[in-house]
């Protein structure tokens, strides 16, 4: 228990450190004290520029080859806000602290607590159900903390490759190391300091814990940006607590929310803290025409890339379709818009910018992605069948059924107010509608776009828009009831208004909480997974205390529980030990370019199967028992040396060890 | 003012989650805490020797173990295992011919776990 305790502090104090201290001197450092930003806002921007902020660090350490590790870590982070606070001291002398009027940020006591009621409800139902998946298990998590526990241990950033099986002049071997383009540094960085920093091991609730931190934030930024698009709006608070309510304890538990954290899905978590965050100083550079706020929305974009290549691929898309609105809004004085923008982006602190990006690109980190020309592989053709699209319907339960009806509506307005929109240039409306027609476009028609990418978790993204435009449009449905000239008087009698209301907003609220009770696990059946992964954890544990360097290991990928985390307790390679995986990535073409895997378990004892022992020197082999033991114990190739009536092992001791890994 | 309020809340309500979240992870990772299995394995996987352990995370604590050449029973034992401890069981049987020889260990009477290993004389 105390044990538990004095871990649990390093931890917190660890998460305030790489969390809140590098965004919060960055943040001081461009914008100083200035009363632009209200506390909500301060706290949750200090949030995403420390995410960004420790990568970025950490990928400067890296190029210098320092070694990454605890004092280093620590040092990067405090010479780093050293650094943004005498920034901001110097840029203090020159001038002094602005003042401006928050106009839009406080709440009455009733929304105070209707907000804090809110938060309260999105944390205690994300916990409710992590309550059962904080135990390291899942198959993402096991991969990305895998180099995460690399960076941790070499020190170095690592070079994401693997050794793939390969047959020359027919034989079996491994392969050179081969470039992986599914990673980015940006996934790993963070969980790797804070591993450094506290000591804690990565099969434990840290990885966890901070994905959940992170889901909680993005819902802030998400109130945060609505609020800032709705600042003008008579009803913006109460749009902004509607989104809030939409994406936080409504489809609570659906992708992207609980079950990306439990599932470790760390790309998609941290780009939906940082895709609205991005939007949030799009759209405040664009109003207030203020290089700084550019400035933060360029170096959160620059990290986004940094992070998770899909995310930034919706934001860049968005804009695409959002740029072209705003100029057609500015048609009649594109020349004079333009010339203001011109000044804006030649600004010293933009050039600067454009100049430290360049510089990171080219010298400090070159993300995988654009090394291996991955590029290229998202686009085309789909070459999966999760790559063809969703239908109108299952995007509609992919983004929430209610929430998708309410966003038709907010969408219906837009297009009801587009004169107006036009007339008074209201940027949000081409940011909101820019950010959903994309994501809608990509997720129901890929092939219009030439985009090949997985369509459900495109298709995710759309939660978040859909959260503010629904938001809206329930706002507006009530203000389009009423009557503008009587303003207590409604369109509608008020006999049907008020049970209609009523309903409106059961269905959505029923419709998100019968969402999260679909979506929860009961409490047995969690408790045999979790006991299945400890006998995974415990199986993985022995062998790596009995294996020898030369020895090789193949695992089933199908039917053992939290596979992807054996490696962990090797560290020999990102493909170590070998594994069967799911049956189809043998046949889709794409996948597998060998059977290996599949015949030393599936058919252990086949010509092909017994050559591919002999050629790769695999010695042991960990499956299921109840699935996979069979065709093992009718063998006398195979000894069986452990058994945990969950996992058995087995050892093959003739194997020719001519290719070691 | 109601700015801090709700940074407070949600720091207080986050922290607190959170708290109860690694405290579960922490049960839940331990392999005696509301589990039931146990496992027996090999001390020396890939030498001849036939030393095994009990390891035991269940509420069964009495062990019977049965070791066969060739289904022709050698040797038995019984052992008492606590929840939560591991037991070796160092046998040395060096005059074995070759064949197929099976550890069977058996939890109260009915739980069941084989190990084997094929020797060549």
């Amino acid at each position: 228990m105390f044990n538990f305790i004095g871990n649990q502090i390093i931890f917190y104090l660890t998460l305030g450190f790489l969390l809140f201290l590098p965004g919060r001197f960055f943040f001081l450092a461009i914008f100083g004290k200035s009363g632009k930003f209200s506390g909500v806002e301060k706290f949750v921007i200090y949030f995403g520029l420390s995410i960004i902020s420790v990568d970025f660090i950490m990928l400067f350490l890296g190029r210098l080859h320092l070694l990454l590790t605890r004092v280093s870590v620590i040092a990067g982070v405090l010479i780093f806000s050293l650094a943004g606070y005498v920034i901001f001291r110097l840029r203090q002398k020159k001038k002094p602290a602005e003042i401006h009027e928050q106009k839009n940020f406080s709440f009455s006591s009733r929304q105070s607590v209707l907000i804090i009621l809110i938060i309260f409800l999105s944390i205690f139902i994300r916990a409710g159900y992590l309550k059962n998946t904080i135990l390291p298990a899942t198959t993402d998590l096991g991969h990305h903390m895998y180099w995460s526990k690399v960076i941790a241990m070499s020190g170095k950033i690592p070079d994401y490759s693997q050794r793939n099986i390969v047959q020359v002049n027919g034989t079996y071997t491994l392969s050179g190391p081969q470039n992986i383009s599914d990673f980015i540094i940006g996934e790993h960085l963070i969980f790797a300091a804070a591993g450094l920093i506290t000591g804690l091991s990565f099969t434990s609730y840290f990885p966890i814990t901070i994905l959940f931190i992170v889901d909680v934030m993005s819902l802030l930024t998400l109130f945060i940006l609505a609020l800032r698009l709705f600042e003008d709006h008579s009803q913006g608070k109460n749009i902004a607590i509607i989104a809030l309510l939409l994406i936080g304890p409504l489809f609570a538990l659906t992708p992207p929310q609980a079950k990306y954290v439990g599932g470790g899905v760390v790309g998609n978590i941290i780009g939906d803290l940082l895709i609205p965050l991005i939007f949030y100083f799009f759209f405040r550079a664009l109003k207030e025409k203020d290089a700084r706020q550019l400035f933060v929305m360029l170096f959160l974009s620059m990290g986004i890339f940094y992070t998770h290549h899909l995310s930034g691929f919706v934001f860049l898309l968005s804009l695409v379709v959002i740029i072209p609105i705003i100029l057609l809004m500015h048609a009649k004085e594109l020349g004079a818009f333009l010339k203001n923008w011109k000044k804006i982006i030649f600004s010293p602190l933009i050039i600067s910018f454009v100049v430290f990006a360049v510089f990171f690109v080219a010298v400090v980190y070159t993300p995988s992605y654009l090394r291996n020309d991955a590029v290229t592989t998202v686009v085309g053709n789909a070459n999966k069948s999760d790559h063809v699209g969703l239908t109108f319907t299952q995007f509609k339960f992919t983004v929430g059924e209610s929430r998708d009806i309410l966003g038709i509506a907010g969408i219906l307005f837009f297009l009801l107010f587009a004169s107006r929109i036009y007339k008074k240039k209201e940027y949000q409306f081409a940011l909101l509608f820019g950010w959903i027609f994309i994501v809608a476009l990509v997720t129901i028609k890929p092939e219009w776009v030439l985009i090949n990418l997985p369509s459900g978790r495109f298709g995710n993204y759309g939660s978040y828009p859909l959260a503010i435009i629904g938001a809206f449009g329930l706002v507006q449905l009530v203000s389009f009831a009423k009557n503008k000239k009587e303003k207590h008087k409604f369109f509608l009698n008020k006999k049907f208004f008020l049970p209609a209301g009523i309903f409106a907003l059961a269905f959505v609220v029923i419709s998100g909480f019968y969402d999260n009770a679909q979506n929860s696990s009961s409490t047995a059946s969690a408790d045999a997974s979790i006991q299945q992964t400890v006998q995974t954890l415990q199986a993985a544990q022995f062998l790596s205390q009995k294996i020898k360097p030369a020895d090789n290991i193949v695992f089933d990928h199908i039917y053992v529980a939290s596979d992807s985390w054996i490696k962990l307790f090797f560290m020999r390679g990102y493909n170590f030990p070998l594994y069967r995986a799911n049956l189809d990535r043998y046949t889709n073409g794409v996948d597998k370019q060998e059977t290996c895997t599949l015949d030393m378990i599936s058919d252990p004892n086949s010509a092909n199967g017994q050559k591919c022992f002999n050629n790769l020197g695999v010695d042991y082999v960990l499956v299921d028992q109840k699935m996979d033991s069979s065709q093992f114990d009718k063998s006398n190739n195979f000894w069986k040396i452990y058994s945990n009536g969950e996992i058995v092992i087995y050892y093959r001791p003739a194997s020719d060890k001519t290719n070691e890994q | 003012m109601s700015n801090k309020k709700i940074i407070f809340a949600t720091i207080i309500i986050l922290f607190l989650s959170s708290i109860f979240l690694d405290y579960r992870e922490t049960l839940q990772e331990n392999p005696n805490y509301q589990k039931n299995w146990w496992s027996a394995s090999f001390d020396d996987p890939s030498g001849e020797s036939i030393a095994f352990a009990i390891d035991n995370h269940s509420s069964a604590g009495n062990f019977h173990w049965e070791v066969s050449l060739d289904k022709k029973n050698l040797i038995s034992g019984d052992v008492n295992v606590a929840n939560g401890n591991r037991k070796d069981i160092p046998l040395n049987i060096s005059e074995l011919g070759g064949g197929k020889i099976a550890v069977t260990v058996t939890a109260n009477g009915n739980n069941k776990e084989e190990l084997d290993k094929t020797l060549v004389k």
